[in-house]
């Protein structure tokens, strides 16, 4: 059986566009969802983590793989000490991508490496984004957050040595070696939005998820309560840039091509936002549903676009930004809570309880049957 | 040749006044429904198209698309109130949700102003990447370029505020306004219709933003259908910079954002190389100072220092 191309084509760009809005917007919820920080800098966090694999990562590699890579420029008939990272960016990654070609090993070391110091970069990011939360009030620090992202975003974008300005740069392909790497690498994606999720059940089931949705509903309380408010809203926002950072890295590396143009507050902040707001604020099911949700009505006009385009007289991509946001803003009216509304914390069962204090306390076992009766009294 | 000459100056305070008109209204729907709204670039857009619609395909100066731009851009700030704002309103919506509801607003603007523009040029109306600045009144005035954009928007900018300081201290109409915006309970209590006020004060928005952006076709060379949500970071950082606890807040700091933009981007580049690029940076840099230090902004710190004196 042969699956024509760009049916696996189609398919490989749904699944990676899915996985990589799940994964934004679970971090996202993160932040707003269970935290009750409006983050609105979420596309800085993102725009950090591409910027490290494209910025970083591959000067990284130009001097740590020095030896063959100026081997191969030198073939090319290119003095390798002459070029410049930006201006002869594509020759420089043609040759880091033939080495990696050559060794697999190599190549899934720089994708784990890279991730971890995208995650690294997002997270510190993620934390900057808190430091104004102390003295604002909600929609003051959505601005602020706002604002800075935007500064970010615009340095990148016109800072020429950093990743290329407006013109952007290639991105090394740590799956040079892998034939079908634009079949196989969504389903890393994929992967990463499982994980991301995973770990984000975790965490919000966790005393310390309890201890978030305190400082969301009622910062004075929780404080009270002996929590550090400030504390615990770097914690999440970190997390949160983490995530946004390894979804950063992960996108450069399946474009392999980075330009901050697309890493732009419409895409990657206000998207994510409606996605939350309407998947249902504070559950990561909802959450990864309205991505889908999204997904689908992006992919819906796309598969219309080639009967319809002749006959309207306008570009029929356009009504995607105009069904997601009256979507949206009927969603808000009707049903606020979103597609899933919030649930309470998923404990574990009695018997689990049980078993674990067991495991942890053998000495209450010790006592024999009265001491069960004082208990159960 | 002097760092900064004339012309300059010019272009600076015409792109300060439209700056100035649209973060005051911006500043008005703040006041009364407590929301930033994420829609004001989408109202300059509605100002925008007017007017390469009506310079366009009727042959007009872009000049006399003021009075349908602001009536079209009232009409859209009703339309966004009753159909987003008062619904959301009645339901007892927080703060968040009103914000990402005028958030949502501006993502339906994408999709119909670049709807429209698709539209008009299908209908032979160019417009995409152009400006109407061919059409403006020019003369050259010995190496100075006079235009009329660079009189008739600050002028016009002033004018508003002056027919809004009338409105708001000598009809009843502003007084309600500013009732409302004290404390809505109360005003509601004295007979004022709070749900009226605010529909106005999101149609004055609405006017405000569209006749801004009229003037930024004529102004730019280049107008795109995202040009007003490009616009959104600055005329949320010149109301918070000029104050978002007074209407005349988006004004000042409409001036300083702007001025701020043109000229000091412009002295920092004397001083560092490539400077010219960051005047966003610039902007948004003092937008987070603001936000951060002073969060009830210029106007904010006037009035605490009378107090203290």
């Amino acid at each position: 059986m042969t699956v024509p191309p760009e049916v696996i084509q189609a398919l490989a760009d749904i699944a990676a566009f899915f996985s990589m809005y799940a994964i934004v917007a679970l971090a996202l919820n993160l932040a707003y969802g269970y935290t009750g920080v409006p983050n609105f800098g979420l596309h800085m966090t993102i725009l950090g983590g591409a910027a490290i694999t494209g910025g970083l990562m591959g000067r990284v590699l130009f001097g740590a793989l020095w030896g063959d890579v100026s081997a191969r420029l030198t073939e090319l008939g290119m003095d390798p000490t002459e070029l410049d990272f930006v201006s002869n960016n594509a020759v420089i990654i043609d040759a880091i991508n033939a080495v990696i070609a050559t060794s697999p090993l190599l190549g899934i070391g720089i994708l784990l490496m890279s991730l971890l110091v995208a995650g690294l970069f997002g997270a510190l990011l993620g934390y900057l984004l808190t430091l104004p939360a102390a003295r604002l009030r909600e929609e003051y620090l959505a601005m602020a957050t706002l604002a800075i992202a935007e500064v970010f975003f615009n340095v990148l974008r016109f800072q020429r040595e950093i990743i290329g300005g407006t013109i952007g740069i290639q991105v090394v392909d740590p799956l040079a070696w892998l034939p079908q790497r634009f079949a196989v690498y969504p389903l890393i994606l994929l992967g990463a939005a499982v994980a991301a999720f995973l770990l984000l059940r975790r965490v919000v089931n966790a005393p310390l998820g309890r201890v978030l949705k305190s400082v969301r509903d009622d910062d004075v309380a929780a404080s009270t309560m002996g929590h550090d408010v400030a504390r615990m809203r770097e914690l999440s926002m970190a997390v949160s840039g983490f995530i946004g950072g390894v979804a950063g890295a992960l996108w450069a590396f399946y474009t392999l091509g980075i330009n901050a143009i697309n890493f732009n507050r419409v895409l990657w902040t206000f998207i994510p936002w409606l996605i939350v707001i309407l998947g249902g604020t504070a559950n990561n099911l909802g959450v990864v549903i309205g991505a889908l949700v999204y997904i689908v009505i992006r992919r819906t006009i796309i598969l219309f676009k080639d009967t319809l385009n002749p006959v309207l007289p306008f570009d029929v991509a356009w009504v995607e930004y105009l069904l997601i946001g009256s979507l949206l803003i009927i969603m808000l009216i009707f049903r606020p809570q979103g597609i899933l509304p919030e649930r309470p914390v998923e404990t574990l069962g009695r018997e689990e309880v049980e078993r674990l204090r067991g495991e942890s306390q053998p000495s209450l076992r010790v006592g024999g049957s009265d001491k069960d009766e004082v208990v159960a009294r | 040749m002097p760092i900064i000459d004339v012309q300059m100056v010019f272009n600076a305070v015409t792109y300060s006044s439209i700056v100035a008109l649209a973060a005051t209204g911006l500043t008005t729907t703040f006041l009364t429904t407590k929301v930033p709204n994420f829609a004001q670039g989408s109202f300059m857009m509605v100002g925008a198209y007017t007017a390469i619609y009506v310079a366009l395909k009727w042959g007009w100066s872009p000049y006399a698309a003021l009075p349908l731009s602001a009536l079209l851009g009232a009409a859209v700030g009703l339309a966004v109130y009753f159909l987003v704002i008062y619904p959301l309103r009645r339901r007892g919506a927080n703060i968040m949700a009103l914000m990402v509801a005028t958030l949502a607003v501006s993502i339906v603007f994408i999709g119909v102003m670049n709807i429209v523009a698709d539209v008009f040029e299908s209908a032979g109306v160019r417009s995409r990447d152009i400006g109407l600045s061919f059409l403006d009144y020019r003369e050259r005035i010995g190496p100075l370029i006079v235009r009329g954009v660079y009189m008739v928007t600050p002028i016009f900018a002033a004018a508003i505020v002056f027919a809004l300081f009338l409105l708001l201290n000598y009809t009843k109409i502003g007084i309600a306004f500013r009732a409302t915006v004290e404390n809505p309970e109360l005003a509601r209590v004295m007979g004022v219709n709070v749900d009226m006020v605010m529909a106005l004060s999101w149609a004055l928005s609405g006017m405000l933003g569209a006749v801004s952006g009229t003037f930024l076709p004529i102004f730019l060379r280049i107008a795109h259908p995202n040009i007003g949500d490009d616009m959104l970071p600055t005329i949320f950082a010149a109301s918070v910079v000029g104050g978002l606890q007074s209407i005349y807040g988006g004004f000042i700091g409409g001036y300083i954002v702007g001025l701020a933009e043109t000229i000091v981007t412009r002295l920092l580049g004397e001083v560092v190389q490539g400077a010219l690029v960051y005047r966003y940076v610039v902007s948004m840099a003092i937008f987070v100072a603001v936000l951060v230090f002073a969060p009830r902004g210029v106007i904010g710190l006037i009035k605490e220092g009378g107090r203290r004196a």
